[in-house]
């Protein structure tokens, strides 16, 4: 198992405590989800779990974490490939398109930042409506 | 090998503009077809299980340029950059509206999303005949292979053209009048009443239109590149690609007349292959021309891939277009039949 300090500094990513961090981050939120849910399927082989509220209630608080778990993963995947673009082969730096402006990079990642806190919001202001409307009522036996 | 996934890639793109085509189609026409809100419900639901599938050949037809000529792909892409993200946007805007129209019952919300379908719709169609446009008329390519269009410069294709000059527009309207053609048989084909009726009407009437457009873009064409007339002089057999997709316009008509409305479709997507696949022909084996000095054009010898790849990715893209097949036939065969406006989803 090699140690970073077995690169030459030129070939780390430039931000070394991002890429730790955020690996364990994801890392240790993946391990709690697995105790969690192996806890709550425990519960569930057993008939216990609709009555217990406070892993019921555990396993609603539980529910931003994926995503967090997530954005974790991706960062340190992306930052920690870096300076490369593809390993050994190509450093990021050489990818960029030579004939697409800094301006219109600008443009476009703007436009999509605005886009998505567009779809964001719509998407909590429906996801709100549903979950306020609550489930359908079960079938009359 | 490069010739057998050029042909490939084209048919990608020829699915793409037939399925999602009528999509497109459905949103252009749908203010025209449909007057109230059930209507307008009952338009969203002949499209609402197909949309999705069919706007997955647009990726299948980039992910095959990408994995076929990777120069061109990088090229065009780059040189293309700002209509392409707002093509991008334009496909994310027609998506959202037909799938939030109706989580809200709301006199607002219903006609918001309506709105940005049938304006996201018609604007695709402008953009994506303006992209053809500018394919057919040659981008100043450099010694790299590289190109960056402003949106517009004096409005003629000359040696300095933008992306927007007289002869992309009208390429872009003509898209906008085939596709709204192709729509208006969709929705005639998948609904009944009056929504039928009208639908019908709006296809005869774009006939027309469709008729003296395509003439005007295909005069247009043969002069501003001249390697179209080239091409057609030295393989004259290609001549069948335009006499079909004149004859499959004339049985449109035709069809349409008689209210044979599953034949009209299908004449319909005959016509939009076989005016395609004549563009391509003209075009071939020029992938993306030059039109400064012809030798810096994009062919497909300098800009595929390794044949070793080439070779590799046909074997794994059989497989899969057969998967794709069955899967569509399944999912069209599912929803087969017209819609009704009764029905509430």
């Amino acid at each position: 198992m090699k140690g970073l300090d077995s690169f030459p500094p030129q070939n780390w990513p430039d931000n070394v405590p991002l890429v730790y961090y955020s690996y364990h981050i994801m890392v240790g939120l993946g391990t709690i989800f697995l105790a969690v849910l192996a806890l709550a399927a425990f519960s569930l082989w057993r008939g216990a779990l609709y009555r217990s509220r406070g892993l019921l209630w555990l396993l609603m608080m539980m529910l931003p974490f994926p995503y967090i778990a997530n954005t974790a993963g991706w960062i340190t995947a992306e930052v920690g490939r870096q300076p490369w673009l593809i390993y050994g082969v190509m450093r990021t730096p050489a990818g960029v398109s030579a004939q697409v402006s800094s301006g219109n990079a600008l443009f476009t990642l703007i436009g999509f930042l605005g886009i998505y806190t567009i779809l964001s919001i719509l998407f909590l202001f429906l996801v709100y409506r549903e979950i306020e409307e609550g489930p359908e009522p079960a079938a009359a036996v | 090998m490069e010739t057998i996934w050029f042909w490939l890639v084209a048919c990608m793109l020829v699915a793409y503009v037939i399925f999602d085509g009528f999509d497109l189609g459905a949103g252009i026409v749908h203010f025209l077809v449909a007057r109230t809100d059930d209507e307008r419900r009952v338009v969203l639901s002949t499209i609402g299980p197909v949309w999705d599938g069919n706007e997955v050949w647009l990726l299948a037809a980039g992910g095959t340029l990408y994995f076929a000529f990777p120069a061109l792909y990088a090229s065009s892409f780059s040189g293309f950059y700002l209509p392409l993200m707002m093509v991008l946007w334009l496909l994310i805007l027609r998506g959202v509206s037909v799938e939030f129209r109706n989580h809200v019952e709301s006199p607002v919300w219903h006609p918001l999303w309506d709105a940005g379908f049938a304006v996201a719709s018609a604007l695709l169609a402008i953009f994506f005949g303006a992209a053809l446009g500018n394919v057919v008329r040659g981008v100043p390519l450099d010694r790299s292979g590289e190109f960056f269009l402003p949106l517009w410069t004096d409005w003629t294709p000359g040696q300095s053209p933008g992306i927007l000059d007289w002869y992309t527009v009208l390429a872009g309207v003509t898209v906008l009048a085939v596709l709204a053609l192709h729509g208006a048989l969709w929705v005639a084909l998948k609904t009944a009443g009056e929504i039928e009726v009208r639908a019908r009407r709006v296809a005869g009437a774009v006939w027309w239109g469709v008729l003296v457009l395509v003439n005007l873009l295909t005069v247009a064409s043969f002069h501003v590149q001249p390697r179209l007339q080239a091409s057609f002089a030295a393989r004259p057999w290609g001549w069948v690609f335009p006499f079909v997709a004149i004859a499959a316009l004339l049985v449109v008509a035709v069809m349409i007349y008689r209210v044979w409305e599953r034949a009209a479709f299908l004449a319909s997507s005959l016509f939009l292959a076989a005016m395609l696949v004549s563009v391509t022909f003209g075009l071939y084996p020029c992938v993306l021309p030059s039109n400064g000095d012809p030798a810096l054009s994009l062919t497909i010898s300098n800009a595929s891939a390794a044949p070793y790849g080439l070779h590799i990715g046909l074997v794994w893209f059989i497989p899969g277009m057969l998967l794709t097949g069955a899967y569509f036939v399944y999912a069209y065969r599912s929803f087969a039949g017209k819609v009704g406006v009764e029905e509430r989803p």
